[in-house]
């Protein structure tokens, strides 16, 4: 959520430190700025052991990414400041860029050209992934308990 | 001499006289440069064939030389005002015009100090061979001055609409055969004084006549005669401009064209109902502005002298009834149109009709163009804003149903597969929506495979199954060997699915429902049947366009959105198949979707 990031931001010199004692649970990032439909994903994938980060924007989501290494990217492509085609082209010539999934309900054929093209894992049609088949391709890139670096 | 020759002789000069005088009408009538120096060449020339008839007939030696000498001048007068006439065309370097002044006043000078015109026996002083001479340097001043209008027409007449190009050849020839007989007059006197040849050169000087004339002044019948020859290319113009203009700016630009074309005008415009120009060609001049107004008033049009424009003309407006208020067709005559008279202006009174017409039309076009593009436009805006939502439900339900949620009472266990079919439905709807509206932007690309359509029919009927009830047995039969097709499986699992719900839908008492896959021929084939309430003849039609569905009162209760067999068939056919359909009402349908075997 957009509140708690920031804070969770000043912690991150310490994370390592403090991640210690804990299960390792790999960090996805849901870049996505339907809250509701967020805080669906999020549940089942935090019930099936991964932890997980939201940002509502494409700036917030860049932010993010380069100062949290996530495992993961959930990626919506209509989003505000910042459109999802501009995040992943923004993080193309990222050695380290972390595997993205597009989880998008705007599916015309040359954005999904476009996304797979700047190096987009997979494009999910929204309103054709349940909770649970999303999960199943988080599970497949990166396994529960993982190591979060 | 000749009676025959005599007679043509007189005929040549009456006509000439007669054509001098009709310049001078065209003049008083239209009264500019053009038309004045056209009227002074063509008034000199009828003025000399005159002359030399008076001369012949006056016995006073004096008087005889005076005339003669008269005659000279006037003729030279002829070729000088041609020049001047296509100078109000083409202009004229000054330093030309002064070389040709000096020349012709020279020339003049020399001929009557010579006395080139008297008979022979006149000619004491002067050796034959300088009388010659002189002779065929004052047909050549002449030749010169005419030769060059003559050559300078015909090369303008090519590419001008038929209308100028008509007149500026009568006088580019008419003029051309003077010169003619004048070279083989003053070149070779011997071959003039055979009595064959000066009938012939007076023969075709009687040709020139009416050339002349056609080109001074064309009469209706024959400017009416010079448009006819683009009539049909005009009458097909016009058809095109009403059925296919994609918008009322390139409507009013193709109108144009035709209207210049036809009375061969050198600019036109069309302005719409509000005074703003629709579509202009050609310079024009300020006063024009002042034109457009009391249009209602002349619903036939007017003619208007143009005097105080840079290029005097003439310029024709026709008012245009337009729903929206009165617009105007206005033509410009240019220094080769023939003439605006009341014929060109009834002529453009009939195309100006269907130019209204057609600009009115290319409204209503442009509106439906336009209500069919936001219907798509609403089509993908809606479906897009409608899989948001429908991604929370269905994700909730799925998540409810796999215990995500936590448990789950017996009785919401109970209610969830059927939330979850409705569900599902309304997804289905959503995405043939958004099909849709792909394929009404072509936006829609496929991804053709070989597959065995076996295969996709049994998936089809294992996705519909959960979908039946008691009532209904769904049967599905296929052949031993494969069914093989170069086709998009989602797309083809989409017709057919789509086929199968329709099939469970309409047939509310159950039955029934067979999937059937053959080869016939080339093709490949599944056919649908159910018996189900059947569609009646005359509801065929409609049934494959978009929204087209058919309510009675049997299946008005039926939920769809129309497009499941618009779509169905759309894509058949983009893979090169098709979707039919057979039925008998109260018995049941059958469709037949065909897509080619792969070979």
């Amino acid at each position: 959520m957009i509140a708690t990031f920031p804070s969770r931001q000043q912690h991150s010199a310490s994370l390592p430190f403090l991640a210690r004692g804990r299960p390792k649970r790999p960090l996805i990032l849901l870049v996505e700025d339907d809250r509701m439909i967020a805080d669906m994903y999020r549940y089942q994938l935090e019930r099936e052991g991964y932890q997980v980060e939201t940002v509502t924007d494409g700036k917030q989501g860049l932010q993010a990414i380069r100062e949290r290494r996530p495992d993961l990217v959930l990626l919506d492509l209509r989003l505000p400041i910042m459109e999802g085609l501009d995040v992943l082209e923004n993080l193309s010539s990222d050695p380290q860029k972390p595997p993205v999934l597009i989880l998008s309900n705007y599916s015309d054929s040359h954005m999904i050209s476009r996304g797979l093209a700047l190096g987009a894992r997979e494009f999910l049609i929204k309103s054709a992934t349940t909770p649970t088949t999303l999960v199943d391709k988080v599970r497949a890139i990166v396994p529960p308990g993982a190591p979060h670096l | 001499m000749n009676p025959l020759l005599s007679l043509v002789q007189l005929l040549v000069s009456l006509l000439f006289i007669l054509l001098g005088l009709l310049a001078l009408r065209a003049w008083l009538r239209d009264r500019n440069a053009s038309s004045g120096w056209l009227a002074l060449a063509i008034g000199s020339l009828s003025a000399v064939s005159l002359l030399g008839r008076v001369q012949t007939s006056v016995e006073h030696p004096t008087a005889f030389e005076l005339l003669g000498d008269l005659d000279l001048a006037l003729f030279l007068l002829s070729g000088y005002a041609l020049l001047r006439f296509r100078a109000t065309f083409i202009p004229l370097d000054a330093r030309a015009h002064v070389a040709v002044v000096a020349l012709l006043l020279t020339t003049g000078v020399v001929a009557i100090a010579t006395r080139i015109g008297a008979p022979p026996s006149a000619h004491t002083g002067t050796p034959a061979w300088l009388r010659q001479a002189i002779v065929i340097e004052f047909i050549l001043a002449w030749g010169l001055c005419v030769l060059d209008p003559v050559i300078r027409f015909a090369w303008a007449s090519r590419n001008r609409p038929a209308v100028q190009r008509a007149r500026l050849q009568s006088l580019s020839v008419g003029f051309g055969l003077l010169v003619l007989i004048l070279l083989v007059a003053g070149a070779a006197p011997a071959l003039a004084n055979n009595p064959d040849v000066q009938l012939a050169t007076q023969l075709l000087a009687l040709v020139s006549v009416p050339l002349i004339y056609a080109s001074l002044s064309p009469p209706v019948w024959l400017r009416r005669t010079w448009r006819d020859r683009e009539a049909e290319a005009l009458r097909l113009a016009i058809r095109d401009l009403i059925l296919f203009s994609p918008s009322r700016q390139v409507m009013a630009e193709r109108a144009l064209e035709w209207a210049q074309r036809l009375v061969g005008a050198d600019a036109a415009l069309i302005a719409d109902s509000d005074g703003s120009p629709l579509a202009a060609h050609g310079v024009w001049p300020d006063s024009v502005k002042g034109l457009l107004h009391d249009l209602e008033r002349e619903p036939a049009g007017r003619i208007v002298r143009l005097t105080d424009a840079e290029q005097p003309g003439s310029a024709m407006i026709l008012p245009l009834p337009l729903d929206a208020g009165t617009g105007a067709l206005i033509v410009l005559s240019g220094p080769y149109t023939p003439y605006f008279g009341s014929d060109e202006l009834q002529w453009l009174g009939g195309y100006a009709t269907s130019i209204t017409v057609a600009l009115d039309r290319a409204i209503l076009t442009e509106r439906i163009a336009a209500l069919e593009r936001a219907k798509t436009e609403f089509l993908n805006l809606a479906s897009h804003e409608l899989r948001g939502p429908i991604t929370l439900i269905r994700g909730y339900l799925d998540m409810l149903a796999s215990g995500s949620l936590g448990a789950v009472s017996k009785e919401l266990n109970r209610v969830l597969p059927a939330l979850q079919i409705k569900a599902d439905e309304m997804n289905a709807l959503i995405e043939q929506m958004i099909e849709a509206a792909r394929l009404e932007e072509g936006r829609l690309e496929l991804h053709p495979v070989e597959t065995d359509l076996r295969e996709l029919a049994k998936k089809a009927v294992e996705v519909i199954a959960p979908l039946t009830d008691k009532e209904h047995k769904l049967k599905v039969e296929t052949p031993a060997q494969e069914v093989r097709a170069t086709v998009d499986p989602e797309r083809v699992s989409t017709i057919l699915t789509n086929l199968l719900s329709n099939a469970i839908k309409y047939s509310p008492r159950g039955g029934e429902v067979r999937c059937v896959v053959t080869r016939e021929g080339g093709m490949a084939v599944v056919e649908v049947s159910d018996q189900g309430v059947g569609i009646a003849p005359e509801e065929m039609d409609r049934l494959f366009t978009r929204f087209g569905r058919i309510a009675n009162l049997e299946t008005r209760h039926i939920g769809g959105t129309g497009l499941g067999l618009y779509l169905s068939r759309q894509l058949a056919r983009m893979q090169g198949g098709d979707v039919t359909v057979s039925s008998t009402p109260g018995k049941g349908s059958t469709f037949r979707f065909a897509v080619p075997l792969t070979q």
